[in-house]
Order: structure tokens, then C-alpha cells, then sequence
């Protein structure tokens, strides 16, 4: 782990690690549709979180490619972006209960050959 | 000499078949017969003009009537020629044939398909023209199997029985076997010597190995067309047909097409003295068998086929031992007599409405007087009791094989020890016990049908044919006594103007002779004496069981031998033979190939199975699709991984 | 006029597609207007490719009424069109059933009549341009543009198992021709010129060994297919089976004959050597068509399949003259492409007419039709004779010349034990095709001749008589045909059997 400029970034980034892990782990395993959407929230928030380590733990310090708040910028892009997919993810889950009075997610598949 | 009108000769009646056939239904039955009978009439006038017309100066015409194909190095024309022998075959095929064609219209008076019939009687006369007048083995071979056609199509006259349809049918494809080794006899000469003309065969220098493989060829050609061991089975089935037709194509002219073409090639046939020693052993063991089979047979037409086969054999006995104008001599007479006594058996079954078993004849001679006649001058000279043509035939056969040397310097080792010089008598001596048979069947044929007393129904009033049908049976019978000129032996002739008339010294000039030379001059009384006696005995020992017994002699004989006459009067089983040796393998090896290889292998294997391979691949390939989004994600996320592991790791 | 003579192999090849486009723009319910158009057409098409035959002067090397015109000249491509002594009889086959095929199915063909005559139409377009292109991409097209029509027919009018052999026709020769167009990729980027154009590719020099084996494969493949050869053979008794009257009759009379031009056009030719080494490999497949497909005919219970086999027996003896090189052997081969489109696609429109009378194609139902319908019996046995190579007959010079130039051949190893074997092959025509023709004709009268079998009605005599006419006359004349195709067929077989001692030349060093 040498390779980076300060020390401390790395307890941001494993900690960010373990929460993508478990958000991953969740949308590939939870059955829940709201569950997978909250690990959904949870992966991009551990992204959020290493944008911040990168931002504040720059890899090559004073460097000319862009300010160290070039990081924070981007957490808010990904803010809104999870606000909104959230929004429109939780819309699309009502409606499909709406139809078959389940949350199931092994229950939709209707992709299947 | 090259002449322009030769090829009228087939054409005629060629052009008589095919106005028969298309219009002959609508015209009125004059006209039909006018235009039958015609066409036959005009080829016959055309051929003895140009018969007349061979002399010194133009021992043959030719015609070259156009090309019929080419390619490569191959020529094949539409070529006639006529010189002694095909001369004197013309004559005997269209005289005879406009006989039976006379014959033909009290025959087939009541049968609606006459115009049919009439036409592919014509046909008949064009293919067996074209075969004896062809220059080229292909041109012969088109009359080959245009006779072929023609036998088909008239044996399976009355095709709505389906028995006569099957005979017509067997007759074609036996033919046919014979056919495909015709050809490769063709094959095998045109390979060596680049031409397939007969003048050019006939002058070529052959080596033994391939003269003997074309002839041994050709041979079986001539084994199927003339019906001899072991093709002869479709001959006595062909009697289904109409009696005029077995008389013509099955006695007096198809069936002696093989005996003209080894007679024809005879060039080549003497280059290969082994295939000669072949023509004769199976020429006599046919005349032998079928000889037998003919002493219990009871339909009167089985007789007379079997007997044609029989004296088929005593022809190719006569080309096998190099006597080719023996053999040929014996189809001219052959051609009379044989006619004369189909013809007969016609009017006698006419004159019964439709009965052919002997059984049930008897006395006819007190209402056939002119059927019965000429059935005896045939009967007299086909069994050789009075010197008239058969007689003289068939001694000479005989006689020739007795003393000839064409197969002095045969061995049957390679070595050379044991030489068939006692092939030769051996022959003779078997067929003079075949001459025995023939004249005891014969005989017996004869005075069961004539003598004694009527054992038919009462209902059945035999009576004589009309005399458009008798007067070709007293021209066949004067032909059969007169013919006998042309077998006077040398020693009686040699001077007179009559020596011009036997047939050695008139086809003198167109055999080649056998490579032992010819047989040593021999006199010809001790040969006449046996044949007398042959010929009695044959005579005398029918006599004694058929003339006034009738019917109770042959039970006589059933009595004494009854196991080989069951066999004999069963035909020897030989058609029983191959149908479970030949026939019933052929159809189930055909079925068995089919669904093993090409239902089972071919299409359940490749090409209906490759396809279930990839559907079923397919189908595997598809439980990877289950429609869990988040199986999908899962799999994506592991192949990000492996790929940056990929990329970043390994570089 | 000029403009008209110059281009006449155009304007006969096309005139059926301005046909089609026609019934296309008419309404749909008039059935009869489209029969009649797509008639019209066709005799037309006949009619016009009559001076191709008066016209036509045979010369070494060249093609006649040859036509190039510029298409794709950066890629290579061009429109060229010509026809040799071969391909002008082949295309006179064609102009000759177009006319007899839609009038046979004047009365069977009942609906989407306008569909059927396109297809019918656009089949004929498409055989007509295989036959007279002499660029190898314009050779593909109109190969693939045979497919579709085909598919159409089979699986649109055809009986029971129609799908099924349909698309099994369709997969098979596609997937031959797939490997084609690779091979004529590689043609074209190692031809120096970066040409498809025939006369160049053959012109262009040799390839060497093993890739031109493999070229060789690829080409054959699909036109082993298409004859078909053994043991690719199992399409074609689904297809005829199942086609409608007319689709066999197209099929078994021209399509075939696209596999065995394609060999002697464009396999042989293009890879002399590799074709001089299969040679042997081909005729014993040939033989083996000609024993197998009678055995198969003997077992057969269904009319039409049985007369499918006999066709692989027929081309059997196709391929063995291809294979045998020698001039005789190859012109009957030729000759027996020919004769095969006349006396098959004639069987196949009687067994059609027997059909449409009796819906029935089981052999067993049949017998005794002779004197119900003696006309029909009479055509179908001069046929059955010609199928038989009965002399006199157009089926026997060809048999014959294949045979007898088999027999004789130098080039080909083993060619007398092949001739011998497929000579058999007369005995068993004679068999399966007599017994056919017994158990259908002869005999008691059985189920399908009693309810009031029609004989030959005036249409249908006019469709046959051309077809016995042919019979008879190639049988006594074949002469004028068999001149037409000496010049090809000599200089095939100058450069097939002597390409062992030509010397091989660098692709590198021919070409501009």
C-alpha cells in the first residue's frame, strides 16, 4: 500500500471496500426488491466514500489536474444520481406489486429463455 | 457396294408401327392389316432383290444411312450391311415374319387390341432388321434391345392378367442381364482396337486374353437373348403370349440373335478357342436339359418352348466347334419347322377356344386335317426320322462336332497335359442322346395331340382354322421339306448346280475358320445312319407308349420313374431356384440398405442428429437464462473481476 | 435490333422477373390472370432463347452472346454473362420446362396463385442466371437466389411433411454454399487481380497443392449437395416427395443439373489437380449413387420417392463421366444432364397428373390403371423406357458414351471395375423401373384406379408431348447436341487430365 501518498486514506478505503462488498452481497443475494435497492444506496454510498478518501488523500499531492474538491463534486453527482434512482427504482417496485402482490425478486422472471 | 435404299429394310416397318400404333385406332381393320402386313412385304421384296442381287462382283451392299453420334475417338453410325449371311437372315425373318403376320389376322381376329398388336409386331420385324443388317455392334445392339422391347411388350399382351405382365417383365430384365454383358463385351473391343464396326473387328488382330473376355462377354449376351443355360428361364414363361408371337420371337428369329452374333463375329470367337469350347459345352448341356424337361411338359406351347431352347443349344453346339454354317443352317430350318409347329399349335388351340393341355386333346386329326399335316412334316423334321431339312441340320451339327479340331491344342491345365481333343465326341455323344429326347418328346407331343381319341369336353367342337391361318402353316411345312437342299451333304452336290444351293458352299466366304483348322473330310453315311437310329428309336418308343395308350403312357412312364419326372414336369425347380437364391436376396438386401443406411445412418444419424446435438446444446446453454436480474449481476460482477485481474495483475 | 442481339442473354434471363413484377402489381383474387401471365411469360422466355440456339457458334476459349458490363470495379465484380456449348444446353433445358411447368399446374394450384407463379417465375430467372454467369459473384447470387423460391414452393404447396423438408432442403445446400463463398474470398485475394471474374480466375495460374485440395473440397461440397452425390443424397427423396408436381419437376429436371454443371464449370476447372487426385474418389461415389439409389428405388412404397431415388442413380452416372475424363465419357455425361431433366421431369408430371387424379402416392393403392387411362399408360412407358436407356431413346446414347468412355479411360485408376459396376446399373433400372411401372399399370384394377381416373386431358397432352418428342428425338438425332458441347467438353478434359504435367506456376508472377 505504499503507493499512496498518505497513510491514513487507507482505513477510508477499506472501510469503503467492506461497505461495496456488502451492498454488493445484497443485491446479488437479498430476495427483498427494497432490500436490494437499500444495498444499492449502500454500494454508492461506499463509492461516495472513496471519492471523499481520494478527495481529501489526493494520490499525487498539489498536483495540477484539477482541484483536491474534484472528489467532493462528484459525491454530489452520485447523491443526486442515487436520489433519483432510488426514487424511480421504489416507483417501479410499487407498480409491479401492484400487479403481482410480491416483493419477490426470484418471482420476476419473465427475462428467462 | 454402297447402295442408299438398304436402310428401307428396317425403316418400313418401322413406319408401319408407328402409323399401327397412333392411328391404328381409328382406322378400319383393312387398312391396319394393309399397312402390317405391307410394310413386311415391301422389306422382304427389298431384301431378296438385294439377295438375288449378291454376286462376285458385289459380294455385299453397305449404307451409311447417317451418324448417329460421335464424341472423342468414338464413331457410331446408322450402318447396314448386307452380304450372304444377313441376306439370307433378312429373308428368313421378313418371309417368315409376313407369314405370321398373315397368320396374326385370323389369330387376333376378336381381339380389340389387334391395332396394338399388329404394331408392335412391326416393331418387332424393325429391331430384328436393324440387329441383323447392323455394320456396328451398337446398331445391334439397338435391334438387341428393340427385340428386347418388342418380346415385352407382346409377351405382356394381355397385361391386365397379371401373370402375363410378370412373364413380359422377366423376360426383359433376364434380357437385360444378358444386355450388360453385351456391352461390356462392346467396351472391351472398342478399348482395344479403338472401333466398334464389325468389318473392322472382324479384320483386327485380338490377343487371346481380350478376344476371350469380349467373346466370353458377348456369350452371355447370347446366353440371355437365346435363352440358354442359365438365362433361359423367361422362354417358356413368354408362351403367355400370343401364340403367333411365340412362333415369330420366340422360335423362329429373336432367340437365334445370339447364335448370328457369335456366327457374325466369328473372327473373334475363333481367336478365342476356349470361349468356343464354352459356347459348345453350354450349348449341349442346354440342349440336354431342357430336352428332358420338354419329355413332361403338358401344355403343348411349354413343349414347343422347351424344345426351342433345346435346339437353340444344337445351334451354338455348331458355332462352339467352329461349324459356324452348321449353326447357321440349323437356325434357317430351325426357323421353318419351329415356326410351322407354333403356328400349328396356334390353330389348334384356336380351334379348341383356348385349350393348350395336351391332355385334354387327342383324335384332333379327324378335324385339323391341314393343322395335322403340317404339324407331321414339321414334327418329321425336327426329329430327323425322314431326310428332309431338320434332319440334315442337325446331322451336319453333329457330325461337325464329332470330327472337329478346334480344340486339339485346348488344355484344361496350364501345363499342357490333358488336351480336349475328346471334347469334340463328347459333345456328339450327348447330343445325340439330346436328338433321342427330342424326337421321343416330339413325338409324344404329336400323337397325343392328334391320334387316338378326343379326351376333351363335350361342350369344346374342335374344328379347323380359317385358311388365312392354314396357308402359311403348308408354305412353313413346303419350306421345311424343300429347305432340305440346303444341308445336302458335299459328296452328293459337288459339280451340280445344285452345290450353289447348300448353305456351306453359299456362306463359304464369311466365317473365318477355327484355329485347328477345319475337321478332315469325313464321310457322312455313319453320321446319317446313327441319326437315322437316334431318330427311329426316339419315334419307336413314343410309338409304343403314346399311339394307341394315349394318356396311359405316360402314366406308364410316371410309374416307373416317378421322383424324376415330378422333377421334370416341375421344370427342375430351376425358377424356384433362383427366386430364393437371386430374387428374394436382391429385394431384401434393397429394403435392409434402406433402413439401415439411409433411414437409421444417414438421416437419424447426421442429419436430423446434428441438429438435436445443437437444439440440445441449446437447451443446455439455456438454463444459464433463468431471468434472475440479480444471477445476471452476480456473474457480470465476477467477470469484472477476473478481467481487471486479467488486466491488472497479469498485464 | 443490335441493342436487342447484343444483349439477348440479358433480356431471356430477366424476362421472367418483369413477369413476376407484373402478377405482383395485379390483384390478388385474379388466379387465372396470373397463370396466364406467368404462362405467357415463360413461353416467351422459350421462344427467345431459340436464336441462342440458331445463333449459337461455337470457338475455342470463347463464350458466346458475352456480355461484360462494369458492376463493382474496386471490389472486383462485374456483370458477365456468356454461355459455352454446356451451359447453352442447360439453358435450353430450362426455357423449355419453364412453359410445360406452369402449365402442368394449371388446375392444382388453387391458392396464392400469384405467389406461386413469382416464385415459379423467379426460379427461373434465378437458374437461367447461374447458368449463364461467367463472374463468380453474380454465380453466388443467383446460386443463393435458387434457394428461396425452392423453399417456398416445397413448403407453401407441398404435402404432408412439407415444413420439414422444406427447410431440410434449404439448410442442406445452404450450408454447402456457405463454404463456397469462402473459397471464392480466397480466390478473389490471391488472384493477383483482385478478380471474380471467371475467365481471369482461370487464367490466373495455378495454386499450389494442399490449399488447392482444399478449395477444391470447399466448391464441391456444395455442388456435391446440389447433384446430390452419396452420401449427401437424404434431402432429395424429402423434397420431391413432398414438393408439389410442379416444384419436382423444376427440381429433378434443372436444379440438380446446377450441381453437375457447377462441377465441370467451375470445381474441376478452377483446381485441375485437386480434381485429377479426387477423380477416383468421385467416380466411386458415382457408382455407388448408381447401385445404391436402384437398391433404394426397390424398397421403395411411395410413388414419387422411388422416382427420387432414381434420380440419384441417374447422376450416378453423371458423376462417373465427369470423373472418368475422357471426351466420350464426359460428353455423355453431358448428355446425360440433358436427357435426366427430360425423362425425370416427365416422370415427375406423370406421377403428377396421377396424383392430382388419385391424392394418393402409396404404390399399394395402385394397379390396373392401364386400361382405365391407356394414354397416361402409353406416355409413361416411352418414358420409362427412356429412363431405362432403352436405344432409340435419349437416356441410351448418354448411358452409353458414359460407360464406354469410363471403360476406356487412361486417366482414371480403377475405371474398368467402375464401368463394369455402374453398367449393372441397366439391369437394375430395368428392374425397379419395370416393376413400378407393372404394379401401376398392369394387373387387377386396385383402389385408385376405379373412381373414374381420367385419362390425358388436352392441356395435360400439351405438356407431355413435348417432352416425348424430345425423347424420340434426341434419341434418333443426337448429334447436333453432342457438337454443341465438343468444344467444351475437349478443352475440360485437355486441362483436367493433363494438369499433372503442366508446370505450376507462382501466383505472384501472373497478373498485371
Amino acid at each position: 500500500m505504499d503507493f499512496f501518498h498518505a497513510h491514513q486514506a487507507q482505513h477510508y478505503l477499506v472501510l469503503a471496500a467492506m461497505l461495496f462488498a456488502l451492498g454488493a452481497a445484497g443485491v446479488v443475494l437479498r430476495r427483498n426488491a427494497i432490500i436490494v435497492l437499500m444495498s444499492i444506496e449502500l454500494m454508492l454510498n461506499a463509492v461516495n466514500l472513496t471519492f471523499l478518501a481520494f478527495s481529501r488523500f489526493p494520490l499525487v499531492p498539489n498536483s495540477p489536474m484539477g482541484s483536491f474538491l474534484t472528489g467532493h463534486a462528484a459525491v454530489f453527482f452520485v447523491i443526486a444520481t442515487a436520489a433519483a434512482e432510488a426514487s424511480v427504482g421504489l416507483a417501479i417496485i410499487i407498480a409491479v406489486f401492484r400487479s403481482r402482490t410480491s416483493v419477490n425478486v426470484d418471482e420476476f422472471d419473465t427475462l428467462k429463455l | 457396294m454402297e447402295v442408299t435404299w438398304l436402310h428401307l429394310v428396317p425403316l418400313l416397318p418401322l413406319i408401319g408401327a408407328a402409323i399401327c400404333g397412333l392411328v391404328g385406332k381409328w382406322l378400319p381393320k383393312s387398312w391396319v392389316y394393309a399397312v402390317a402386313l405391307g410394310s413386311v412385304l415391301l422389306s422382304f421384296l427389298i431384301g431378296l432383290r438385294a439377295f438375288i442381287g449378291l454376286g462376285e462382283p458385289a459380294p455385299f451392299f453397305h449404307e451409311l444411312w447417317f451418324n448417329w453420334f460421335s464424341a472423342g475417338s468414338l464413331r457410331v453410325d446408322m450402318a447396314f450391311t448386307l452380304d450372304r449371311l444377313s441376306g439370307a437372315l433378312t429373308l428368313v425373318v421378313t418371309g417368315v415374319g409376313f407369314l405370321i403376320h398373315v397368320y396374326s389376322v385370323g389369330y387376333m381376329e376378336e381381339d380389340p387390341g389387334y391395332w396394338r398388336y399388329f404394331s408392335y409386331l412391326n416393331l418387332f420385324i424393325a429391331a430384328m432388321m436393324t440387329l441383323v443388317l447392323g455394320d456396328n455392334l451398337v446398331a445391334m445392339f439397338v435391334g438387341w434391345e428393340g427385340v428386347g422391347l418388342c418380346s415385352y411388350l407382346l409377351i405382356g399382351f394381355w397385361f391386365t392378367d397379371e401373370e402375363k405382365a410378370y412373364a413380359g417383365r422377366k423376360a426383359f430384365v433376364v434380357n437385360r442381364i444378358g444386355d450388360f454383358g453385351f456391352l461390356i463385351g462392346i467396351f472391351i473391343l472398342f478399348n482395344q482396337t479403338g472401333t466398334v464396326e464389325i468389318a473392322q473387328l472382324n479384320s483386327a488382330v485380338l490377343p487371346l486374353g481380350v478376344a476371350s473376355m469380349a467373346a466370353l462377354c458377348l456369350f452371355i449376351g447370347a446366353t440371355g437373348k437365346s435363352a440358354q443355360l442359365p438365362l433361359y428361364i423367361w422362354l417358356p414363361d413368354a408362351m403367355a403370349g400370343p401364340t403367333p408371337v411365340s412362333a415369330l420371337i420366340h422360335a423362329a428369329t429373336m432367340v437365334t440373335a445370339g447364335v448370328y452374333m457369335v456366327a457374325r463375329l466369328s473372327h473373334l470367337y475363333v481367336s478365342a478357342p476356349g470361349v468356343m469350347a464354352v459356347v459348345a459345352v453350354v450349348g449341349v448341356l442346354t440342349a440336354l436339359w431342357s430336352a428332358l424337361i420338354a419329355t413332361s411338359q403338358n401344355d403343348i406351347k411349354k413343349v414347343l418352348a422347351y424344345s426351342t431352347v433345346s435346339q437353340l443349344g444344337f445351334m451354338f453346339i455348331g458355332v462352339g466347334v467352329g461349324a459356324f454354317f452348321a449353326g447357321t443352317m440349323h437356325l434357317i430350318t430351325h426357323a421353318f419347322f419351329k415356326a410351322c409347329l407354333f403356328l400349328g399349335s396356334g390353330a389348334v388351340i384356336h380351334g379348341l377356344h383356348g385349350e393348350q393341355d395336351i391332355q385334354k386333346m387327342g383324335g384332333l386329326r379327324k378335324y385339323m386335317p391341314s393343322t395335322r399335316t403340317t404339324f407331321l412334316v414339321a414334327t418329321v423334321a425336327i426329329t430327323g426320322i425322314l431326310p428332309i431339312s431338320g434332319f440334315f441340320s442337325k446331322d451336319e451339327i453333329l457330325g461337325q462336332a464329332l470330327h472337329t479340331r478346334a480344340f486339339s491344342f485346348l488344355t484344361l491345365t496350364p501345363n499342357g497335359s490333358a488336351h480336349l481333343t475328346w471334347l469334340g465326341p463328347l459333345v456328339y455323344a450327348v447330343g445325340s442322346f439330346a436328338a433321342f429326347l427330342t424326337s421321343f418328346y416330339m413325338w409324344r407331343c404329336y400323337f397325343l395331340t392328334f391320334s387316338g381319341e378326343y379326351r376333351g369336353p363335350e361342350s369344346v367342337h374342335p374344328h379347323e382354322s380359317s385358311s388365312v391361318m392354314t396357308l402359311p402353316l403348308w408354305i412353313l411345312a413346303a419350306l421345311s421339306v424343300v429347305g432340305l437342299v440346303l444341308g445336302l451333304p458335299q459328296a452328293w452336290v459337288h459339280g451340280t448346280g445344285l452345290q450353289h444351293w447348300t448353305w456351306e458352299h453359299f456362306s463359304e466366304g464369311v466365317f473365318s475358320r477355327p484355329r485347328g483348322g477345319a475337321p478332315e473330310e469325313f464321310s457322312p453315311y455313319l453320321g446319317y445312319g446313327i441319326a437315322l437310329i437316334v431318330g427311329w428309336a426316339g419315334w419307336a418308343c413314343s410309338y409304343a407308349l403314346f399311339f394307341k395308350r394315349g394318356l396311359a403312357g405316360d402314366e406308364l412312364l410316371t410309374a416307373r420313374v416317378h421322383g424324376l419326372r415330378r422333377a421334370l414336369a416341375n421344370k427342375l425347380y430351376v425358377d424356384e431356384l433362383y427366386d430364393f437364391v437371386v430374387v428374394r436376396p436382391f429385394w431384401a438386401l434393397a429394403r435392409g440398405l434402406f433402413r439401415v443406411v439411409d433411414a437409421t445412418l444417414i438421416d437419424g444419424l447426421f442429419v436430423n442428429g446434428i441438429p438435436a446435438l445443437i437444439a440440445w446444446v441449446g437447451a443446455m446453454a439455456r438454463r444459464f437464462q433463468n431471468g434472475d436480474v440479480q444471477r445476471y449481476l452476480a456473474v457480470t460482477a465476477l467477470g469484472v473481476a477476473a478481467l481487471l485481474y486479467v488486466f491488472l495483475v497479469r498485464g | 435490333m443490335a441493342f436487342i442481339e447484343s444483349h439477348l442473354l440479358t433480356l431471356v434471363t430477366f424476362l421472367p422477373v418483369l413477369g413476376a413484377l407484373l402478377i405482383a402489381l395485379l390483384p390478388r383474387g385474379e388466379g387465372g390472370q396470373h397463370k396466364g401471365i406467368a404462362f405467357l411469360f415463360s413461353l416467351l422466355t422459350f421462344v427467345l432463347s431459340i436464336p441462342l440456339w440458331t445463333g449459337f457458334r461455337a470457338a475455342p476459349g470463347r463464350y458466346a452472346f458475352e456480355q461484360k458490363t462494369e458492376w463493382a470495379p474496386a471490389l472486383g465484380f462485374s456483370y458477365h454473362v456468356g454461355l459455352d456449348g454446356v451451359a447453352l444446353l442447360l439453358f435450353l433445358l430450362t426455357t423449355f420446362l419453364g412453359p410445360i411447368v406452369v402449365l402442368s399446374s394449371w388446375k392444382f394450384i388453387q391458392e396464392r396463385v400469384n405467389v406461386y407463379c413469382i416464385s415459379l417465375l423467379l426460379l427461373e430467372t434465378a437458374m437461367l442466371g447461374t447458368l449463364a454467369s461467367l463472374d463468380l459473384v453474380l454465380f453466388y447470387v443467383f446460386w443463393e437466389a435458387m434457394l428461396i423460391p425452392m423453399y417456398l414452393l416445397i413448403g407453401m404447396w407441398g404435402s404432408d411433411r412439407r415444413i420439414y423438408a422444406a427447410v431440410k432442403f434449404f439448410l442442406f445446400t445452404f450450408i454447402g454454399s456457405v463454404l463456397m463463398l469462402l473459397a471464392i474470398f480466397w480466390l478473389w485475394s490471391n488472384s493477383g487481380r483482385k478478380s471474380f471474374d471467371y475467365v481471369d480466375l482461370l487464367n490466373s495460374g495455378i495454386v499450389d497443392g494442399s490449399t488447392q485440395r482444399w478449395l477444391f473440397l470447399a466448391f464441391a461440397l456444395a455442388f456435391a449437395i446440389k447433384v446430390p452425390i452419396w452420401p449427401l443424397h437424404t434431402w432429395l427423396p424429402d423434397a420431391h416427395t413432398e414438393a408439389p408436381a410442379a416444384g419436382s419437376i423444376i427440381l429433378a429436371g434443372v436444379m440438380l443439373k446446377m450441381g453437375t454443371f457447377g462441377f465441370i464449370r467451375y470445381a474441376m476447372p478452377l483446381f485441375p489437380q485437386a480434381s485429377l487426385a479426387f477423380a477416383p474418389g468421385i467416380a466411386v461415389l458415382g457408382v455407388i449413387g448408381i447401385v445404391y439409389g436402384s437398391l433404394m428405388c426397390m424398397a421403395q412404397t411411395d410413388l414419387k420417392r422411388l422416382i427420387a431415388y432414381s434420380s440419384v442413380a441417374h447422376l450416378g452416372f453423371v458423376m462417373l463421366g465427369l470423373s472418368a475424363l475422357t471426351p466420350e465419357a464426359v460428353s455423355g455425361a453431358v448428355l446425360q444432364m440433358v436427357n435426366h431433366g427430360i425423362s425425370t421431369g416427365a416422370l415427375f408430371l406423370m406421377v403428377g397428373y396421377l396424383y392430382e387424379r388419385t391424392h394418393t402416392r402409396d404404390l399399394a393403392a395402385y394397379g390396373g390403371v392401364a386400361p382405365v387411362a391407356p394414354a397416361i399408360a402409353a406416355t409413361f412407358l416411352v418414358i420409362t423406357l427412356s429412363s431405362i436407356g432403352l436405344p432409340g431413346t435419349n437416356g441410351f446414347v448418354g448411358e452409353f458414351l458414359v460407360l464406354i468412355g469410363t471403360f476406356s479411360s487412361r486417366v482414371l485408376a480403377g475405371a474398368v471395375p467402375l464401368a463394369v459396376i455402374g453398367a449393372s446399373g441397366v439391369i437394375l433400372g430395368a428392374v425397379y423401373m419395370l416393376w413400378v411401372y407393372q404394379r401401376v399399370f398392369f394387373g387387377p384394377p386396385r383402389k385408385a384406379a376405379g373412381h373414374g381416373l381420367q385419362d390425358l386431358t388436352v392441356r395435360e397432352w400439351f405438356t407431355v408431348a413435348p417432352l416425348l418428342l424430345a425423347i424420340v428425338v434426341i434419341g434418333f438425332a443426337p448429334q447436333p447436341l453432342l457438337s454443341a458441347i465438343k468444344e467444351p467438353v475437349d478443352s475440360f478434359v485437355q486441362r483436367v487430365s493433363h494438369a499433372d504435367r503442366a508446370p505450376p506456376v507462382r501466383k505472384a508472377e501472373v497478373g498485371p
